[in-house]
């Protein structure tokens, strides 16, 4: 790290009115690698991907961009003064897909390819390549308004990306996608990061961020709170780990007075489900299972979660919430299961 | 009631647009504003031009020249008819009087002006007659007025004399009465006289008709001695002489002697005739002293025949003398009466008659109404095609992407401007084909001209177009925008109303309105083959005129594309307004995931009532625990517990619209 930068970020600061989104922040990001930021709504995440290609002008410091050649030798350019280069390298992917509602996919792409100077041969074999990417080739002369919300977002992410962008940047990529459509998008993500495009995304699924990014910013208040790989951070924020049994006839009003103050940082029903969040699981599953036994509970499942980004977002903002406000009945857990 | 609710919906939206509310609320008012100040303050200033061509400069030319410039138009002379005509095809001036040769007031005749004027310029044509047809009925009615004053004067004066000859005409008949009198009585005194007298001496006849009987004797005695000697004479020669002669002489001598018989006899008849004529002279000395005895009476008489008659004749000689005046005054009171009795009515009401010639047929009139109406076509497709495009481009989800591709906004704004130009250039090349085929307008006659500046107009226009696609929001405000202001620079041209009968301000405004400057080129280009190098001042203004336009487009262009990127600030100013919610975990109601109270404002509003009653089941409320755990406001969490969606939706919509004006303070 440190030796291809691609952006470098030294102090900046940016305010709307009298709300100071972003506090002096300084960040390098490497070339090649797919670096996401997180942080609660607001708290200067898209703020800062706007700053980075310069949509908006910081208050304070300033961001550099280093095109490097294809003998490896670097060109910086601040990215306010140089718009047209910094722009050449870059695609972005907003929050809300950006494209013509009434051009087919492929004219779509065949525009945006004209947009960035490329020529005809170059525009028609990216394309080829990122329908192909993108799962969209099948739809390629399907009318853009007529796509599906995941195909529209693929979409936009193939605009961004149709004239090879060195870096590609992702504000919160899988909004309002389903599970399986924000699967398809990480899946594309990767694909396009092993074409060595640097990725820069944000995005409130955070555990999926874990296997995708190489490494991980945490906004917190306008400020850039740490910077790390999602195993360094976990490792630094949190070793709480999250227990979920599941007994019949499930009274566990009698169980959960005998848990409390052993070592158990909380205790909740859920349902069904006796959740118990520690940050020594064993021990605490061997008791558990124990007290059980003894009130004549059949133990049908249990559930071991370990520590993931979403505690390491707790941790930092200082939050010992529930994993979810459920108002429908639960959704089933991916990981850690037992 | 839907219906005041939707009319209060569309109403807040209208107005809520600034762009539309501006059309709507400012756009009559500009019109109304221009068309009021267009019409009013100037009309006495009309500034038509006037040229005037007279064969003979005449005083009354004079005097209908001053009462034009009098009247405020600008007035030139021209040499010939051709001259002036001519101008009024290049708009050079609006009319052309054309006075008859020897323009001037003369009894019973009717003068006629002939207004030459441009019948394409329809809109001008009757301010024109109007103006000018005005001004001439104020000197028609004036020489009128002359006219009939002369005729009156003229009756006065006949009444006058004939009174006075009244007078004279009664003394004539006094005296003519005398002369008559007079003259009956002298023919009757010579109706008694005998006139049929002999004056001659008779004793002097009587005595030399005596004497005549004496020369009788002797001449018959000279005779018969002649005749003798002549007898003797031939008798010698007869015997001198051949047979032949010898006849000759015997037929002379036989004729001798007939005539000394014949004259033997005369002279024996002639005293008996003497005496006879003395008897019959004797007779007439009788009857002679008869005749002298009349003939005294008739010389008395007639010297008194002569001296009446003398009489008469002096009287005679005066009234031939008064009438002889009277005669030369009643001809010249029947000549002057002959003159007003002549007189045409219409030529005592109207000396002075006008007409309109147009200077162009009716082909013409297409030729000349033609350039107007393709410019006109050009200026609202120019407007509307390029403010669509433009706000089209602008409102579509594309705008992100199109201001972030490594294109310049310079050349977006060009190739804007390109496509617009294409279909707008394909479009006028199809009028002009078609007007080729069905109409008689000479629009290839200098096409090379006329298409460059149908060119100069599309570009004008689609900048501007382009300009009012930047400044509006939506594609209908940015259709009645280019609606209005194409509508305003119609109204400040020739077309629908003239401009010669507006405002002074709003003339020189108008002079530099696109329209009217690009249709009058037009014009000149397709009728009077003008070339370009004649016009370098317009060519210049329009072109300067084009480069200043694509730069306010350009700045324009950043402007918008500032607000855009602002805009996005906003929404992202609200996103950093949210952490004090601090909404860390979604919650998730149904398929959907509520990320701050803007979604679950959303959601609820969206939920249906049996959906929120399974949110509810067993009387607990995970909105109003999300609320107070995740957003951190307890208040609100309170406010929250209702079992009531609606009273929720109000205490939600409430707080939200209190944390907005919150941040605008802010701002």
């Amino acid at each position: 790290m440190g030796q291809h930068l691609v952006f470098d970020i030294k102090n900046i600061s940016k305010s709307f009115g009298n709300n100071h989104v972003l506090k002096g922040i300084s960040l390098g990001i490497e070339k090649g690698e797919v670096i996401g930021m997180i942080g609660s709504s607001g708290a200067g995440k898209t703020t800062l991907l706007n700053l980075l290609v310069g949509f908006l002008a910081p208050e304070k410091g300033v961001v550099h961009f280093t095109e490097w050649d294809a003998n490896g030798h670097p060109r910086i350019f601040n990215v306010l003064k140089k718009p047209m280069i910094v722009n050449k390298n870059y695609g972005f992917a907003a929050q809300t897909p950006s494209f013509y509602e009434k051009l087919t996919v492929r004219e779509n792409l065949e525009y945006f390819g004209k947009m960035y100077n490329l020529g005809s041969k170059s525009i028609r074999a990216n394309v080829d390549i990122l329908l192909k990417l993108m799962g969209l080739k099948a739809s390629q002369y399907v009318t853009a308004r007529d796509l599906s919300g995941g195909m529209k977002r693929r979409l936009d992410m193939a605009c961004a990306m149709v004239h090879n962008p060195a870096v590609l940047i992702l504000d919160e990529p899988t909004a309002d996608l389903d599970p399986v459509l924000r699967n398809q998008i990480w899946e594309i993500v990767k694909r396009i990061n092993m074409r060595g495009t640097t990725v820069i995304l944000s995005s409130h699924h955070l555990n999926e961020l874990d296997s995708l990014c190489n490494r991980i910013a945490i906004l917190k208040d306008g400020h850039l709170v740490d910077i790390d790989t999602p195993d360094k951070l976990k490792l630094k924020y949190t070793r709480m780990q999250e227990i979920l049994i599941e007994s019949y006839p499930g009274s566990y009003e009698k169980i959960i007075p005998q848990m409390k103050g052993q070592d158990i940082t909380g205790i909740s029903q859920e349902g069904t489900y006796l959740t118990i969040r520690t940050e020594q699981p064993e021990k605490i599953i061997r008791k558990v299972l124990t007290l059980l036994e003894r009130s004549g509970e059949q133990l049908l499942d249990i559930k071991l979660n370990k520590p993931n980004l979403d505690d390491v977002f707790v941790t930092i903002y200082g939050k010992k919430t529930k994993k979810k406000q459920k108002a429908t009945p639960a959704e089933p857990k991916k990981e850690g299961d037992l | 009631m839907k219906g005041p609710a939707v009319i209060a919906k569309n109403l807040k939206l209208l107005f809520r647009s600034r762009e539309t509310a501006f059309t709507i609320i400012f756009g009559p008012l500009l019109i109304i504003l221009l068309v009021s100040a267009a019409y009013t303050g100037g009309s006495e200033d009309k500034a038509l031009l006037v040229g005037v061509y007279a064969p003979d400069y005449t005083p009354l030319v004079d005097e209908m020249f001053t009462a034009l410039q009098d009247k405020g138009y600008l007035v030139s002379n021209y040499g010939s008819k051709e001259d002036c005509t001519e101008l009024i095809k290049t708009s050079e001036i609006h009319t052309c009087v054309i006075f008859p040769e020897d323009f001037e007031l003369k009894d019973n005749e009717t003068k006629e002006v002939t207004f030459a004027v441009d019948y394409s310029r329809i809109n001008l044509v009757y301010e024109i007659i109007e103006g000018l047809s005005a001004e001439f009925a104020v000197q028609s009615t004036e020489l009128s007025e002359d006219l009939a004053s002369d005729v009156l004067q003229r009756v006065a004066l006949a009444q006058k004399e004939i009174s006075t000859q009244l007078q004279a005409g009664a003394e004539i008949e006094q005296r003519m009465s005398d002369v008559q009198e007079n003259a009956m009585e002298g023919r009757k005194r010579l109706g008694s006289v005998n006139v049929n007298v002999s004056f001659t001496d008779l004793k002097e006849i009587r005595g030399r008709v005596t004497g005549l009987s004496g020369i009788i004797t002797e001449v018959k005695t000279i005779g018969i001695d002649a005749i003798d000697k002549a007898e003797e004479t031939l008798r010698e020669v007869k015997g001198e002489t051949e047979n032949e002669t010898r006849e000759l002489i015997d037929e002379v001598l036989d004729d001798l002697l007939n005539k000394s018989d014949t004259i033997r006899q005369v002279s024996d008849d002639a005293p008996r005739a003497v005496e006879e004529v003395s008897r019959l002279i004797d007779e007439a000395a009788l009857a002679i002293s008869k005749a002298k005895e009349s003939h005294i009476k008739l010389v008395n008489a007639s010297a008194d025949v002569e001296k009446r008659l003398t009489d008469a004749d002096k009287e005679l000689g005066e009234s031939l003398k008064a009438l002889t005046t009277l005669r030369g005054k009643l001809g010249h009171i029947d000549s002057s009466l002959r003159n007003v009795l002549g007189l045409e009515a219409s030529s005592v009401a109207s000396p002075i008659t006008t007409k309109i010639e147009a200077v162009n047929t009716e082909e013409d009139n297409l030729a000349f109404t033609y350039p107007y109406v393709l410019m006109l076509v050009i200026m609202f497709l120019g407007f509307m095609l390029n403010s669509s495009l433009i706000v089209m481009d602008k409102i579509s989800t594309a705008a992100f992407r199109n201001f972030t591709t490594a294109t310049r906004d310079e050349y977006h704004i060009l190739y804007s401007f390109f496509t617009t130009f294409l279909i707008l250039l394909a479009q006028i090349l199809v009028i002009l084909l078609v007007s080729f085929l069905f109409v008689t307008v000479p629009l290839f006659s200098n096409f090379a001209v006329s298409l460059v500046i149908i060119i100069i107009a599309i570009t004008l226009f689609s900048f501007l177009g382009m300009l009012v696609g930047y400044l509006t929001g939506t594609q209908e405000a940015a259709m009645i925008a280019s609606l209005s202001i194409g509508s305003v620079l119609l109204f400040v041209s020739n077309l629908v109303l003239p401009l010669e009968a507006m405002n002074a301000v709003v003339k020189v405004l108008s002079s530099y309105n696109p329209y009217v400057v690009l249709s009058e080129l037009l014009k000149q280009s397709m009728l009077f083959d003008l070339k370009l190098i004649d016009i370098p001042g317009k060519m210049s203004l329009l072109l300067v005129a084009i480069v200043i336009l694509f730069m306010f487009v350009i700045a324009i262009q950043r402007s918008v594309k500032a607000k855009f990127f602002k805009r996005r600030s906003k929404d992202l100013k609200k996103t950093a307004f949210t952490p004090r919610m601090k909404p860390v975990k979604p919650l998730v109601i149904g398929d959907r995931e509520v990320q701050d109270l803007f979604d679950l404002l959303e959601a609820l509003d969206s939920m249906t009532r049996s959906e929120f009653e399974e949110i509810r089941k067993g009387g607990k409320n995970p909105i109003s625990a999300w609320v107070r755990i995740e957003i951190g406001d307890k208040s609100l969490s309170r406010k929250l517990k209702t079992p009531s969606k609606e009273r929720m939706i109000l205490t939600l919509d409430k707080y939200l619209k209190k944390l907005t004006k919150k941040l605008q303070k802010e701002q």
